[in-house]
C-alpha cells in the first residue's frame, strides 16, 4: 500500500437506508460504483455484500442512515470507501466494535473500522489490485 | 452438443425464468437439476459459462464450484453463483470456491447477470 494522504475521488455515490427494501437498491448502487472504479466481477459482488450486510447493521440497530460510497486514492493505490455514521455505537469500544463488525462480515472487505468522532463513523475500504481489476480478467472465448 | 450457459437449478420455475433471461440475449442454454450431472455435463460437453444455484440436491453449490475449478478440464469456465443465500459470508464462501461473481436473486438479479455476460465477453 502507497503512503500519503487519503484523497476522496469519484464516483460519489449516496444511499439512503430506511427499511429493509434498501438492501437491494444499496447493492446495485454499490456494484455500479465498483465497476466504474474498474473492479471485476468478482470483487463487486465483495463490495456489494458488505454493502448489503452494512445496511443489516443499520436496520438491525433501528436507524435511518446514509452509507456514502466513493472512490479512494492513496499514493498510487485506488480503491473503493464506505462511510456511515453511527451514533448508536457511541457508547461502544471502538476496537470492540471494531471486531463485532469484523466477525460480522469477515475478510469481505481490506479494512474495516469503526472511527471515534463526535459522531462515531463506520469506514470500509477494499483496495483495487491486479487480481481484482476488469483489466486482469482473463478472456472467454 | 454444448450450449452457451449451463444452468444448474433444481427449481423448474426458476429456472425456467433465468433461462429466459438468457436465452433473450442470443445465447443457449441447457438445464440440469444437480450438481453430479452438472460436472458430468461441464466435462463432456463444455459451455461458455456455468450460472450455479447454492441450494442443490446431493452436492451444494460451493462443492459443485470447487470441483469445476479444481479440474483442468473446467477449471477456465466461469461460473457464476446466483442465489438467495446473500450474507457477507455466503458471498466469500462462493468467491472462495472460485465463483468469477454471486448474485443474489433479488430484483437486479438479471440486469446484474446481463451485466456478467458483458464483462465475460459472452453479449455484446
Amino acid at each position: 500500500m502507497s503512503e500519503g494522504q487519503r484523497v476522496k475521488i469519484p464516483p460519489v455515490m449516496v444511499i439512503q437506508v430506511e427499511d429493509s427494501m434498501d438492501v437491494m437498491l444499496a447493492r446495485n448502487i454499490a456494484r455500479r460504483a465498483a465497476s466504474l472504479l474498474g473492479f471485476n466481477t468478482a470483487s463487486r459482488a465483495q463490495v456489494a455484500s458488505a454493502v448489503a450486510s452494512l445496511v443489516g447493521v443499520i436496520l438491525n440497530a433501528g436507524q435511518r442512515q446514509v452509507i456514502n460510497l466513493h472512490g479512494l486514492r492513496q499514493g498510487i493505490d485506488v480503491g473503493i470507501q464506505v462511510v456511515c455514521d453511527a451514533p448508536w455505537l457511541a457508547d461502544a469500544s471502538p476496537e470492540n466494535a471494531t471486531v463485532a463488525l469484523r466477525a460480522k462480515m469477515g475478510k469481505i472487505m481490506d479494512e474495516i473500522s469503526l472511527v471515534p468522532t463526535a459522531v462515531p463513523h463506520i469506514e470500509m475500504v477494499l483496495w483495487l489490485n491486479a487480481e481484482r481489476s476488469k483489466q486482469s480478467s482473463p478472456p472467454h472465448s | 452438443m454444448a450450449h452457451d450457459v449451463l444452468l444448474v437449478e433444481d427449481s423448474p420455475t426458476q429456472a425456467e425464468q433465468i433461462k429466459h433471461t438468457l436465452e433473450n440475449t442470443g445465447l443457449t442454454v441447457q438445464v440440469v437439476g444437480d450438481g453430479p450431472e452438472a460436472i458430468r455435463e461441464a466435462m463432456i460437453n463444455p459451455p461458455r459459462l456455468i450460472v450455479l444455484d447454492i441450494n442443490l440436491p446431493s452436492m451444494d453449490g460451493y462443492q459443485v464450484c470447487r470441483r469445476l475449478k479444481r479440474n483442468p478440464d473446467t477449471k477456465d469456465i466461469p461460473v457464476i453463483m446466483l442465489t438467495e443465500q446473500s450474507s457477507a459470508k455466503d458471498t466469500m464462501t462462493g468467491l472462495q470456491a472460485g465463483a468469477d461473481d454471486y448474485i443474489p436473486k433479488d430484483i437486479f438479479a438479471g440486469e446484474h447477470l446481463l451485466d456478467t455476460l458483458r464483462e465475460l465477453g459472452l453479449i455484446e
